[in-house]
């Protein structure tokens, strides 16, 4: 009996190795293994469905474009990160200087059911509540404070990694994790 | 461990970002502190509810777009390219925006020149003087000068050709025209008609005019232009040669009466009778009344020599009747007080002209001018 075995999914650096030689089926996996991960943290960041879409695309061309000078001594998904963070502060403060405020709707068909199915009624009710409770006072943060919450809790990077993607000390990722965190805490337990 | 450093470490221990020793430090800590175990379960809850944030679904043309994106970035102009950045964008346009406003300026409002033209246009304007013929400049005319008779200006004017031999008469004369003729002065001002001639004249030579009368007695002329500069405040030059310094530095004794103006003016004319006579002979007075001088001595000059036409007649109809010549002599000397009369007179109304013209425009310069004193034509 002929057994296969499971292909193995290419690793970032070999795709991005045969991206660099041209290869634009290379290129068109990483961005389907990658497109979540950046409009999640784009959306994250500017609590806008068509700003995240259209940072996230113009994060790709970026990496199309500069492809040839990735030197690999970070992960891909680094400088990923690196680049939708960036996009996202010019997005954020371009609209800042127009007045304009993101803030997520809680009307938007677009947006997930919070609780899991099986949860029982009021439990998912107060799940559902909690969630967008703190969606809310996530678009209030600072965005500076939405980043490192966003890059740790959702994506799930270090310390050491977001420092990387936002060009700051270990240090500063640690004590704007904590000061972003107590923050939403000392919110939802006042309006809690 | 205590609170405060505990609460302090609680997130980078949540995350596993603590050693091992302080992660067991703080275990014991929270074990026996319900505020800092609270606290914990607080932030545990926060990490979970974002990740646990809506996750935005991919559009089903995200890979398409990206594409078209690369494509239409790859195809831009280099010129695009190179000026895109906002960096070098901005600037490159606000320094195209001066440009254009710069030119437009400049092409609507060019910089004025200082030019010294006149109607006549570049280069010396030059109005012509009508002596004697037609009458005094049409700017002048009312202000200044008393009417004269055609008959004695065309008689005068006839009378007064430009000798030869004589120094270039004042020169200034419009632009000729299509057709050779003198344009007609376009009423120019006095300031800029003297500020454009002053590059024509000759700085050297003091005398602005030159007068040619036509007359057998030149002593006549000189008392009676003498008596005409006074009235008009102004005097008769010595009629040896002088230095304009000296001039200069002889002022008119400013005269506040009319009466003792005219009485001056008599008085001048007498004192020049013991004074050699001379063909050629220049007066000094304020250039306003240069016009009002010449017609004075036109008029005086003409009315003496119509006394004398008609003195000749009456003498020669005694002669036939058998009078004597002393008649002759008598009637000369007789005529000297009617002169001097009408130049009294002439003399009067000029001065209170002059004078309120010269309060109102101020101290009026100078200017000399030469009398010619030629015998008549025969």
């Amino acid at each position: 009996m002929a057994t296969v075995s499971p292909v193995e999914p290419v690793a970032d650096h070999e795709l991005v190795a045969r991206c660099r030689q041209g290869d634009e089926a290379a290129f068109a996996e990483l961005v389907a293994r990658h497109q979540h991960r950046a409009l999640n943290v784009a959306y994250q960041l500017l609590r806008d469905h068509e700003d995240a879409v259209e940072v996230a695309q113009d994060a790709f061309v970026n990496i199309y474009r500069h492809i040839g000078g990735f030197r690999g001594d970070c992960e891909f998904t680094t400088w990923l990160h690196q680049i939708v963070v960036n996009l996202a502060r010019n997005k954020h403060r371009w609209w800042q200087r127009r007045g304009r405020h993101a803030a997520v709707s809680l009307d938007d068909p677009d947006q997930p059911q919070w609780a899991a199915p099986g949860d029982p009624p009021d439990t998912q009710a107060a799940q559902t509540e909690f969630v967008r409770t703190l969606s809310e006072e996530m678009g209030r943060l600072p965005v500076k404070f939405r980043e490192v919450l966003v890059l740790r809790n959702v994506e799930e990077l270090t310390y050491a990694e977001i420092a990387v993607a936002l060009r700051c000390s270990v240090g500063t990722v640690k004590s704007r994790v904590a000061r972003a965190r107590e923050e939403l805490r000392r919110r939802m337990n006042v309006e809690g | 461990m205590k609170c405060a450093e505990c609460q302090r470490e609680l997130s980078a221990c949540l995350d596993g970002e603590v050693t091992g020793a302080v992660r067991a430090q703080m275990e014991a800590h929270v074990a026996g502190c319900a505020d800092c175990r609270q606290r914990l379960t607080d932030l545990r809850q926060i990490a979970a509810g974002v990740k646990a944030l809506p996750q935005l679904p991919a559009p089903p043309q995200f890979m398409a777009e990206v594409r078209r994106k690369i494509w239409a970035n790859e195809r831009r102009p280099w010129f695009d390219v190179v000026v895109r950045p906002v960096w070098l964008k901005v600037p490159l346009e606000a320094v195209a925006l001066v440009v254009v406003l710069g030119t437009v300026l400049v092409l609507v409002n060019p910089p004025r020149r200082d030019t010294t033209e006149t109607a006549g246009g570049r280069g010396s304007v030059r109005a012509h003087f009508r002596r004697g013929g037609e009458g005094p400049p049409p700017s002048e005319s009312k202000a200044r000068n008393e009417a004269v008779p055609e008959e004695l200006a065309k008689d005068l004017s006839a009378a007064a050709p430009a000798p030869a031999a004589a120094p270039t008469p004042v020169i200034i004369s419009m632009p000729q025209a299509g057709g050779g003729q003198p344009l007609e002065p376009a009423q120019p001002r006095r300031a800029e008609l003297l500020k454009v001639a002053k590059g024509t004249w000759d700085y050297k030579s003091p005398v602005e005019e030159t007068i040619t009368v036509e007359d057998a007695d030149a002593a006549a002329v000189q008392e009676q232009a003498a008596q005409v500069a006074v009235a008009l405040k102004g005097r008769m030059l010595p009629v040896s040669p002088q230095s304009a310094s000296d001039r200069r530095e002889k002022k008119t004794d400013p005269v506040g009466n009319d009466r003792a103006l005219a009485e001056q003016a008599v008085a001048a004319g007498q004192a020049l009778r013991s004074a050699p006579v001379a063909q050629n002979f220049q007066v000094e007075l304020p250039r306003r009344n240069v016009v009002a001088f010449k017609s004075q001595l036109m008029q005086v000059t003409n009315q003496r020599q119509q006394n004398a036409l008609m003195r000749q007649r009456k003498v020669t109809t005694d002669a036939v009747a058998g009078k004597d010549g002393q008649d002759v002599a008598e009637a000369q000397r007789l005529d000297r007080p009617e002169s001097n009369a009408v130049l009294q007179a002439a003399g009067a109304k000029a001065a209170d002209k002059v004078d309120a013209e010269q309060k109102k425009d101020g101290a009026a310069a100078t200017t000399v001018l030469e009398i010619q004193v030629v015998p008549p034509k025969k």
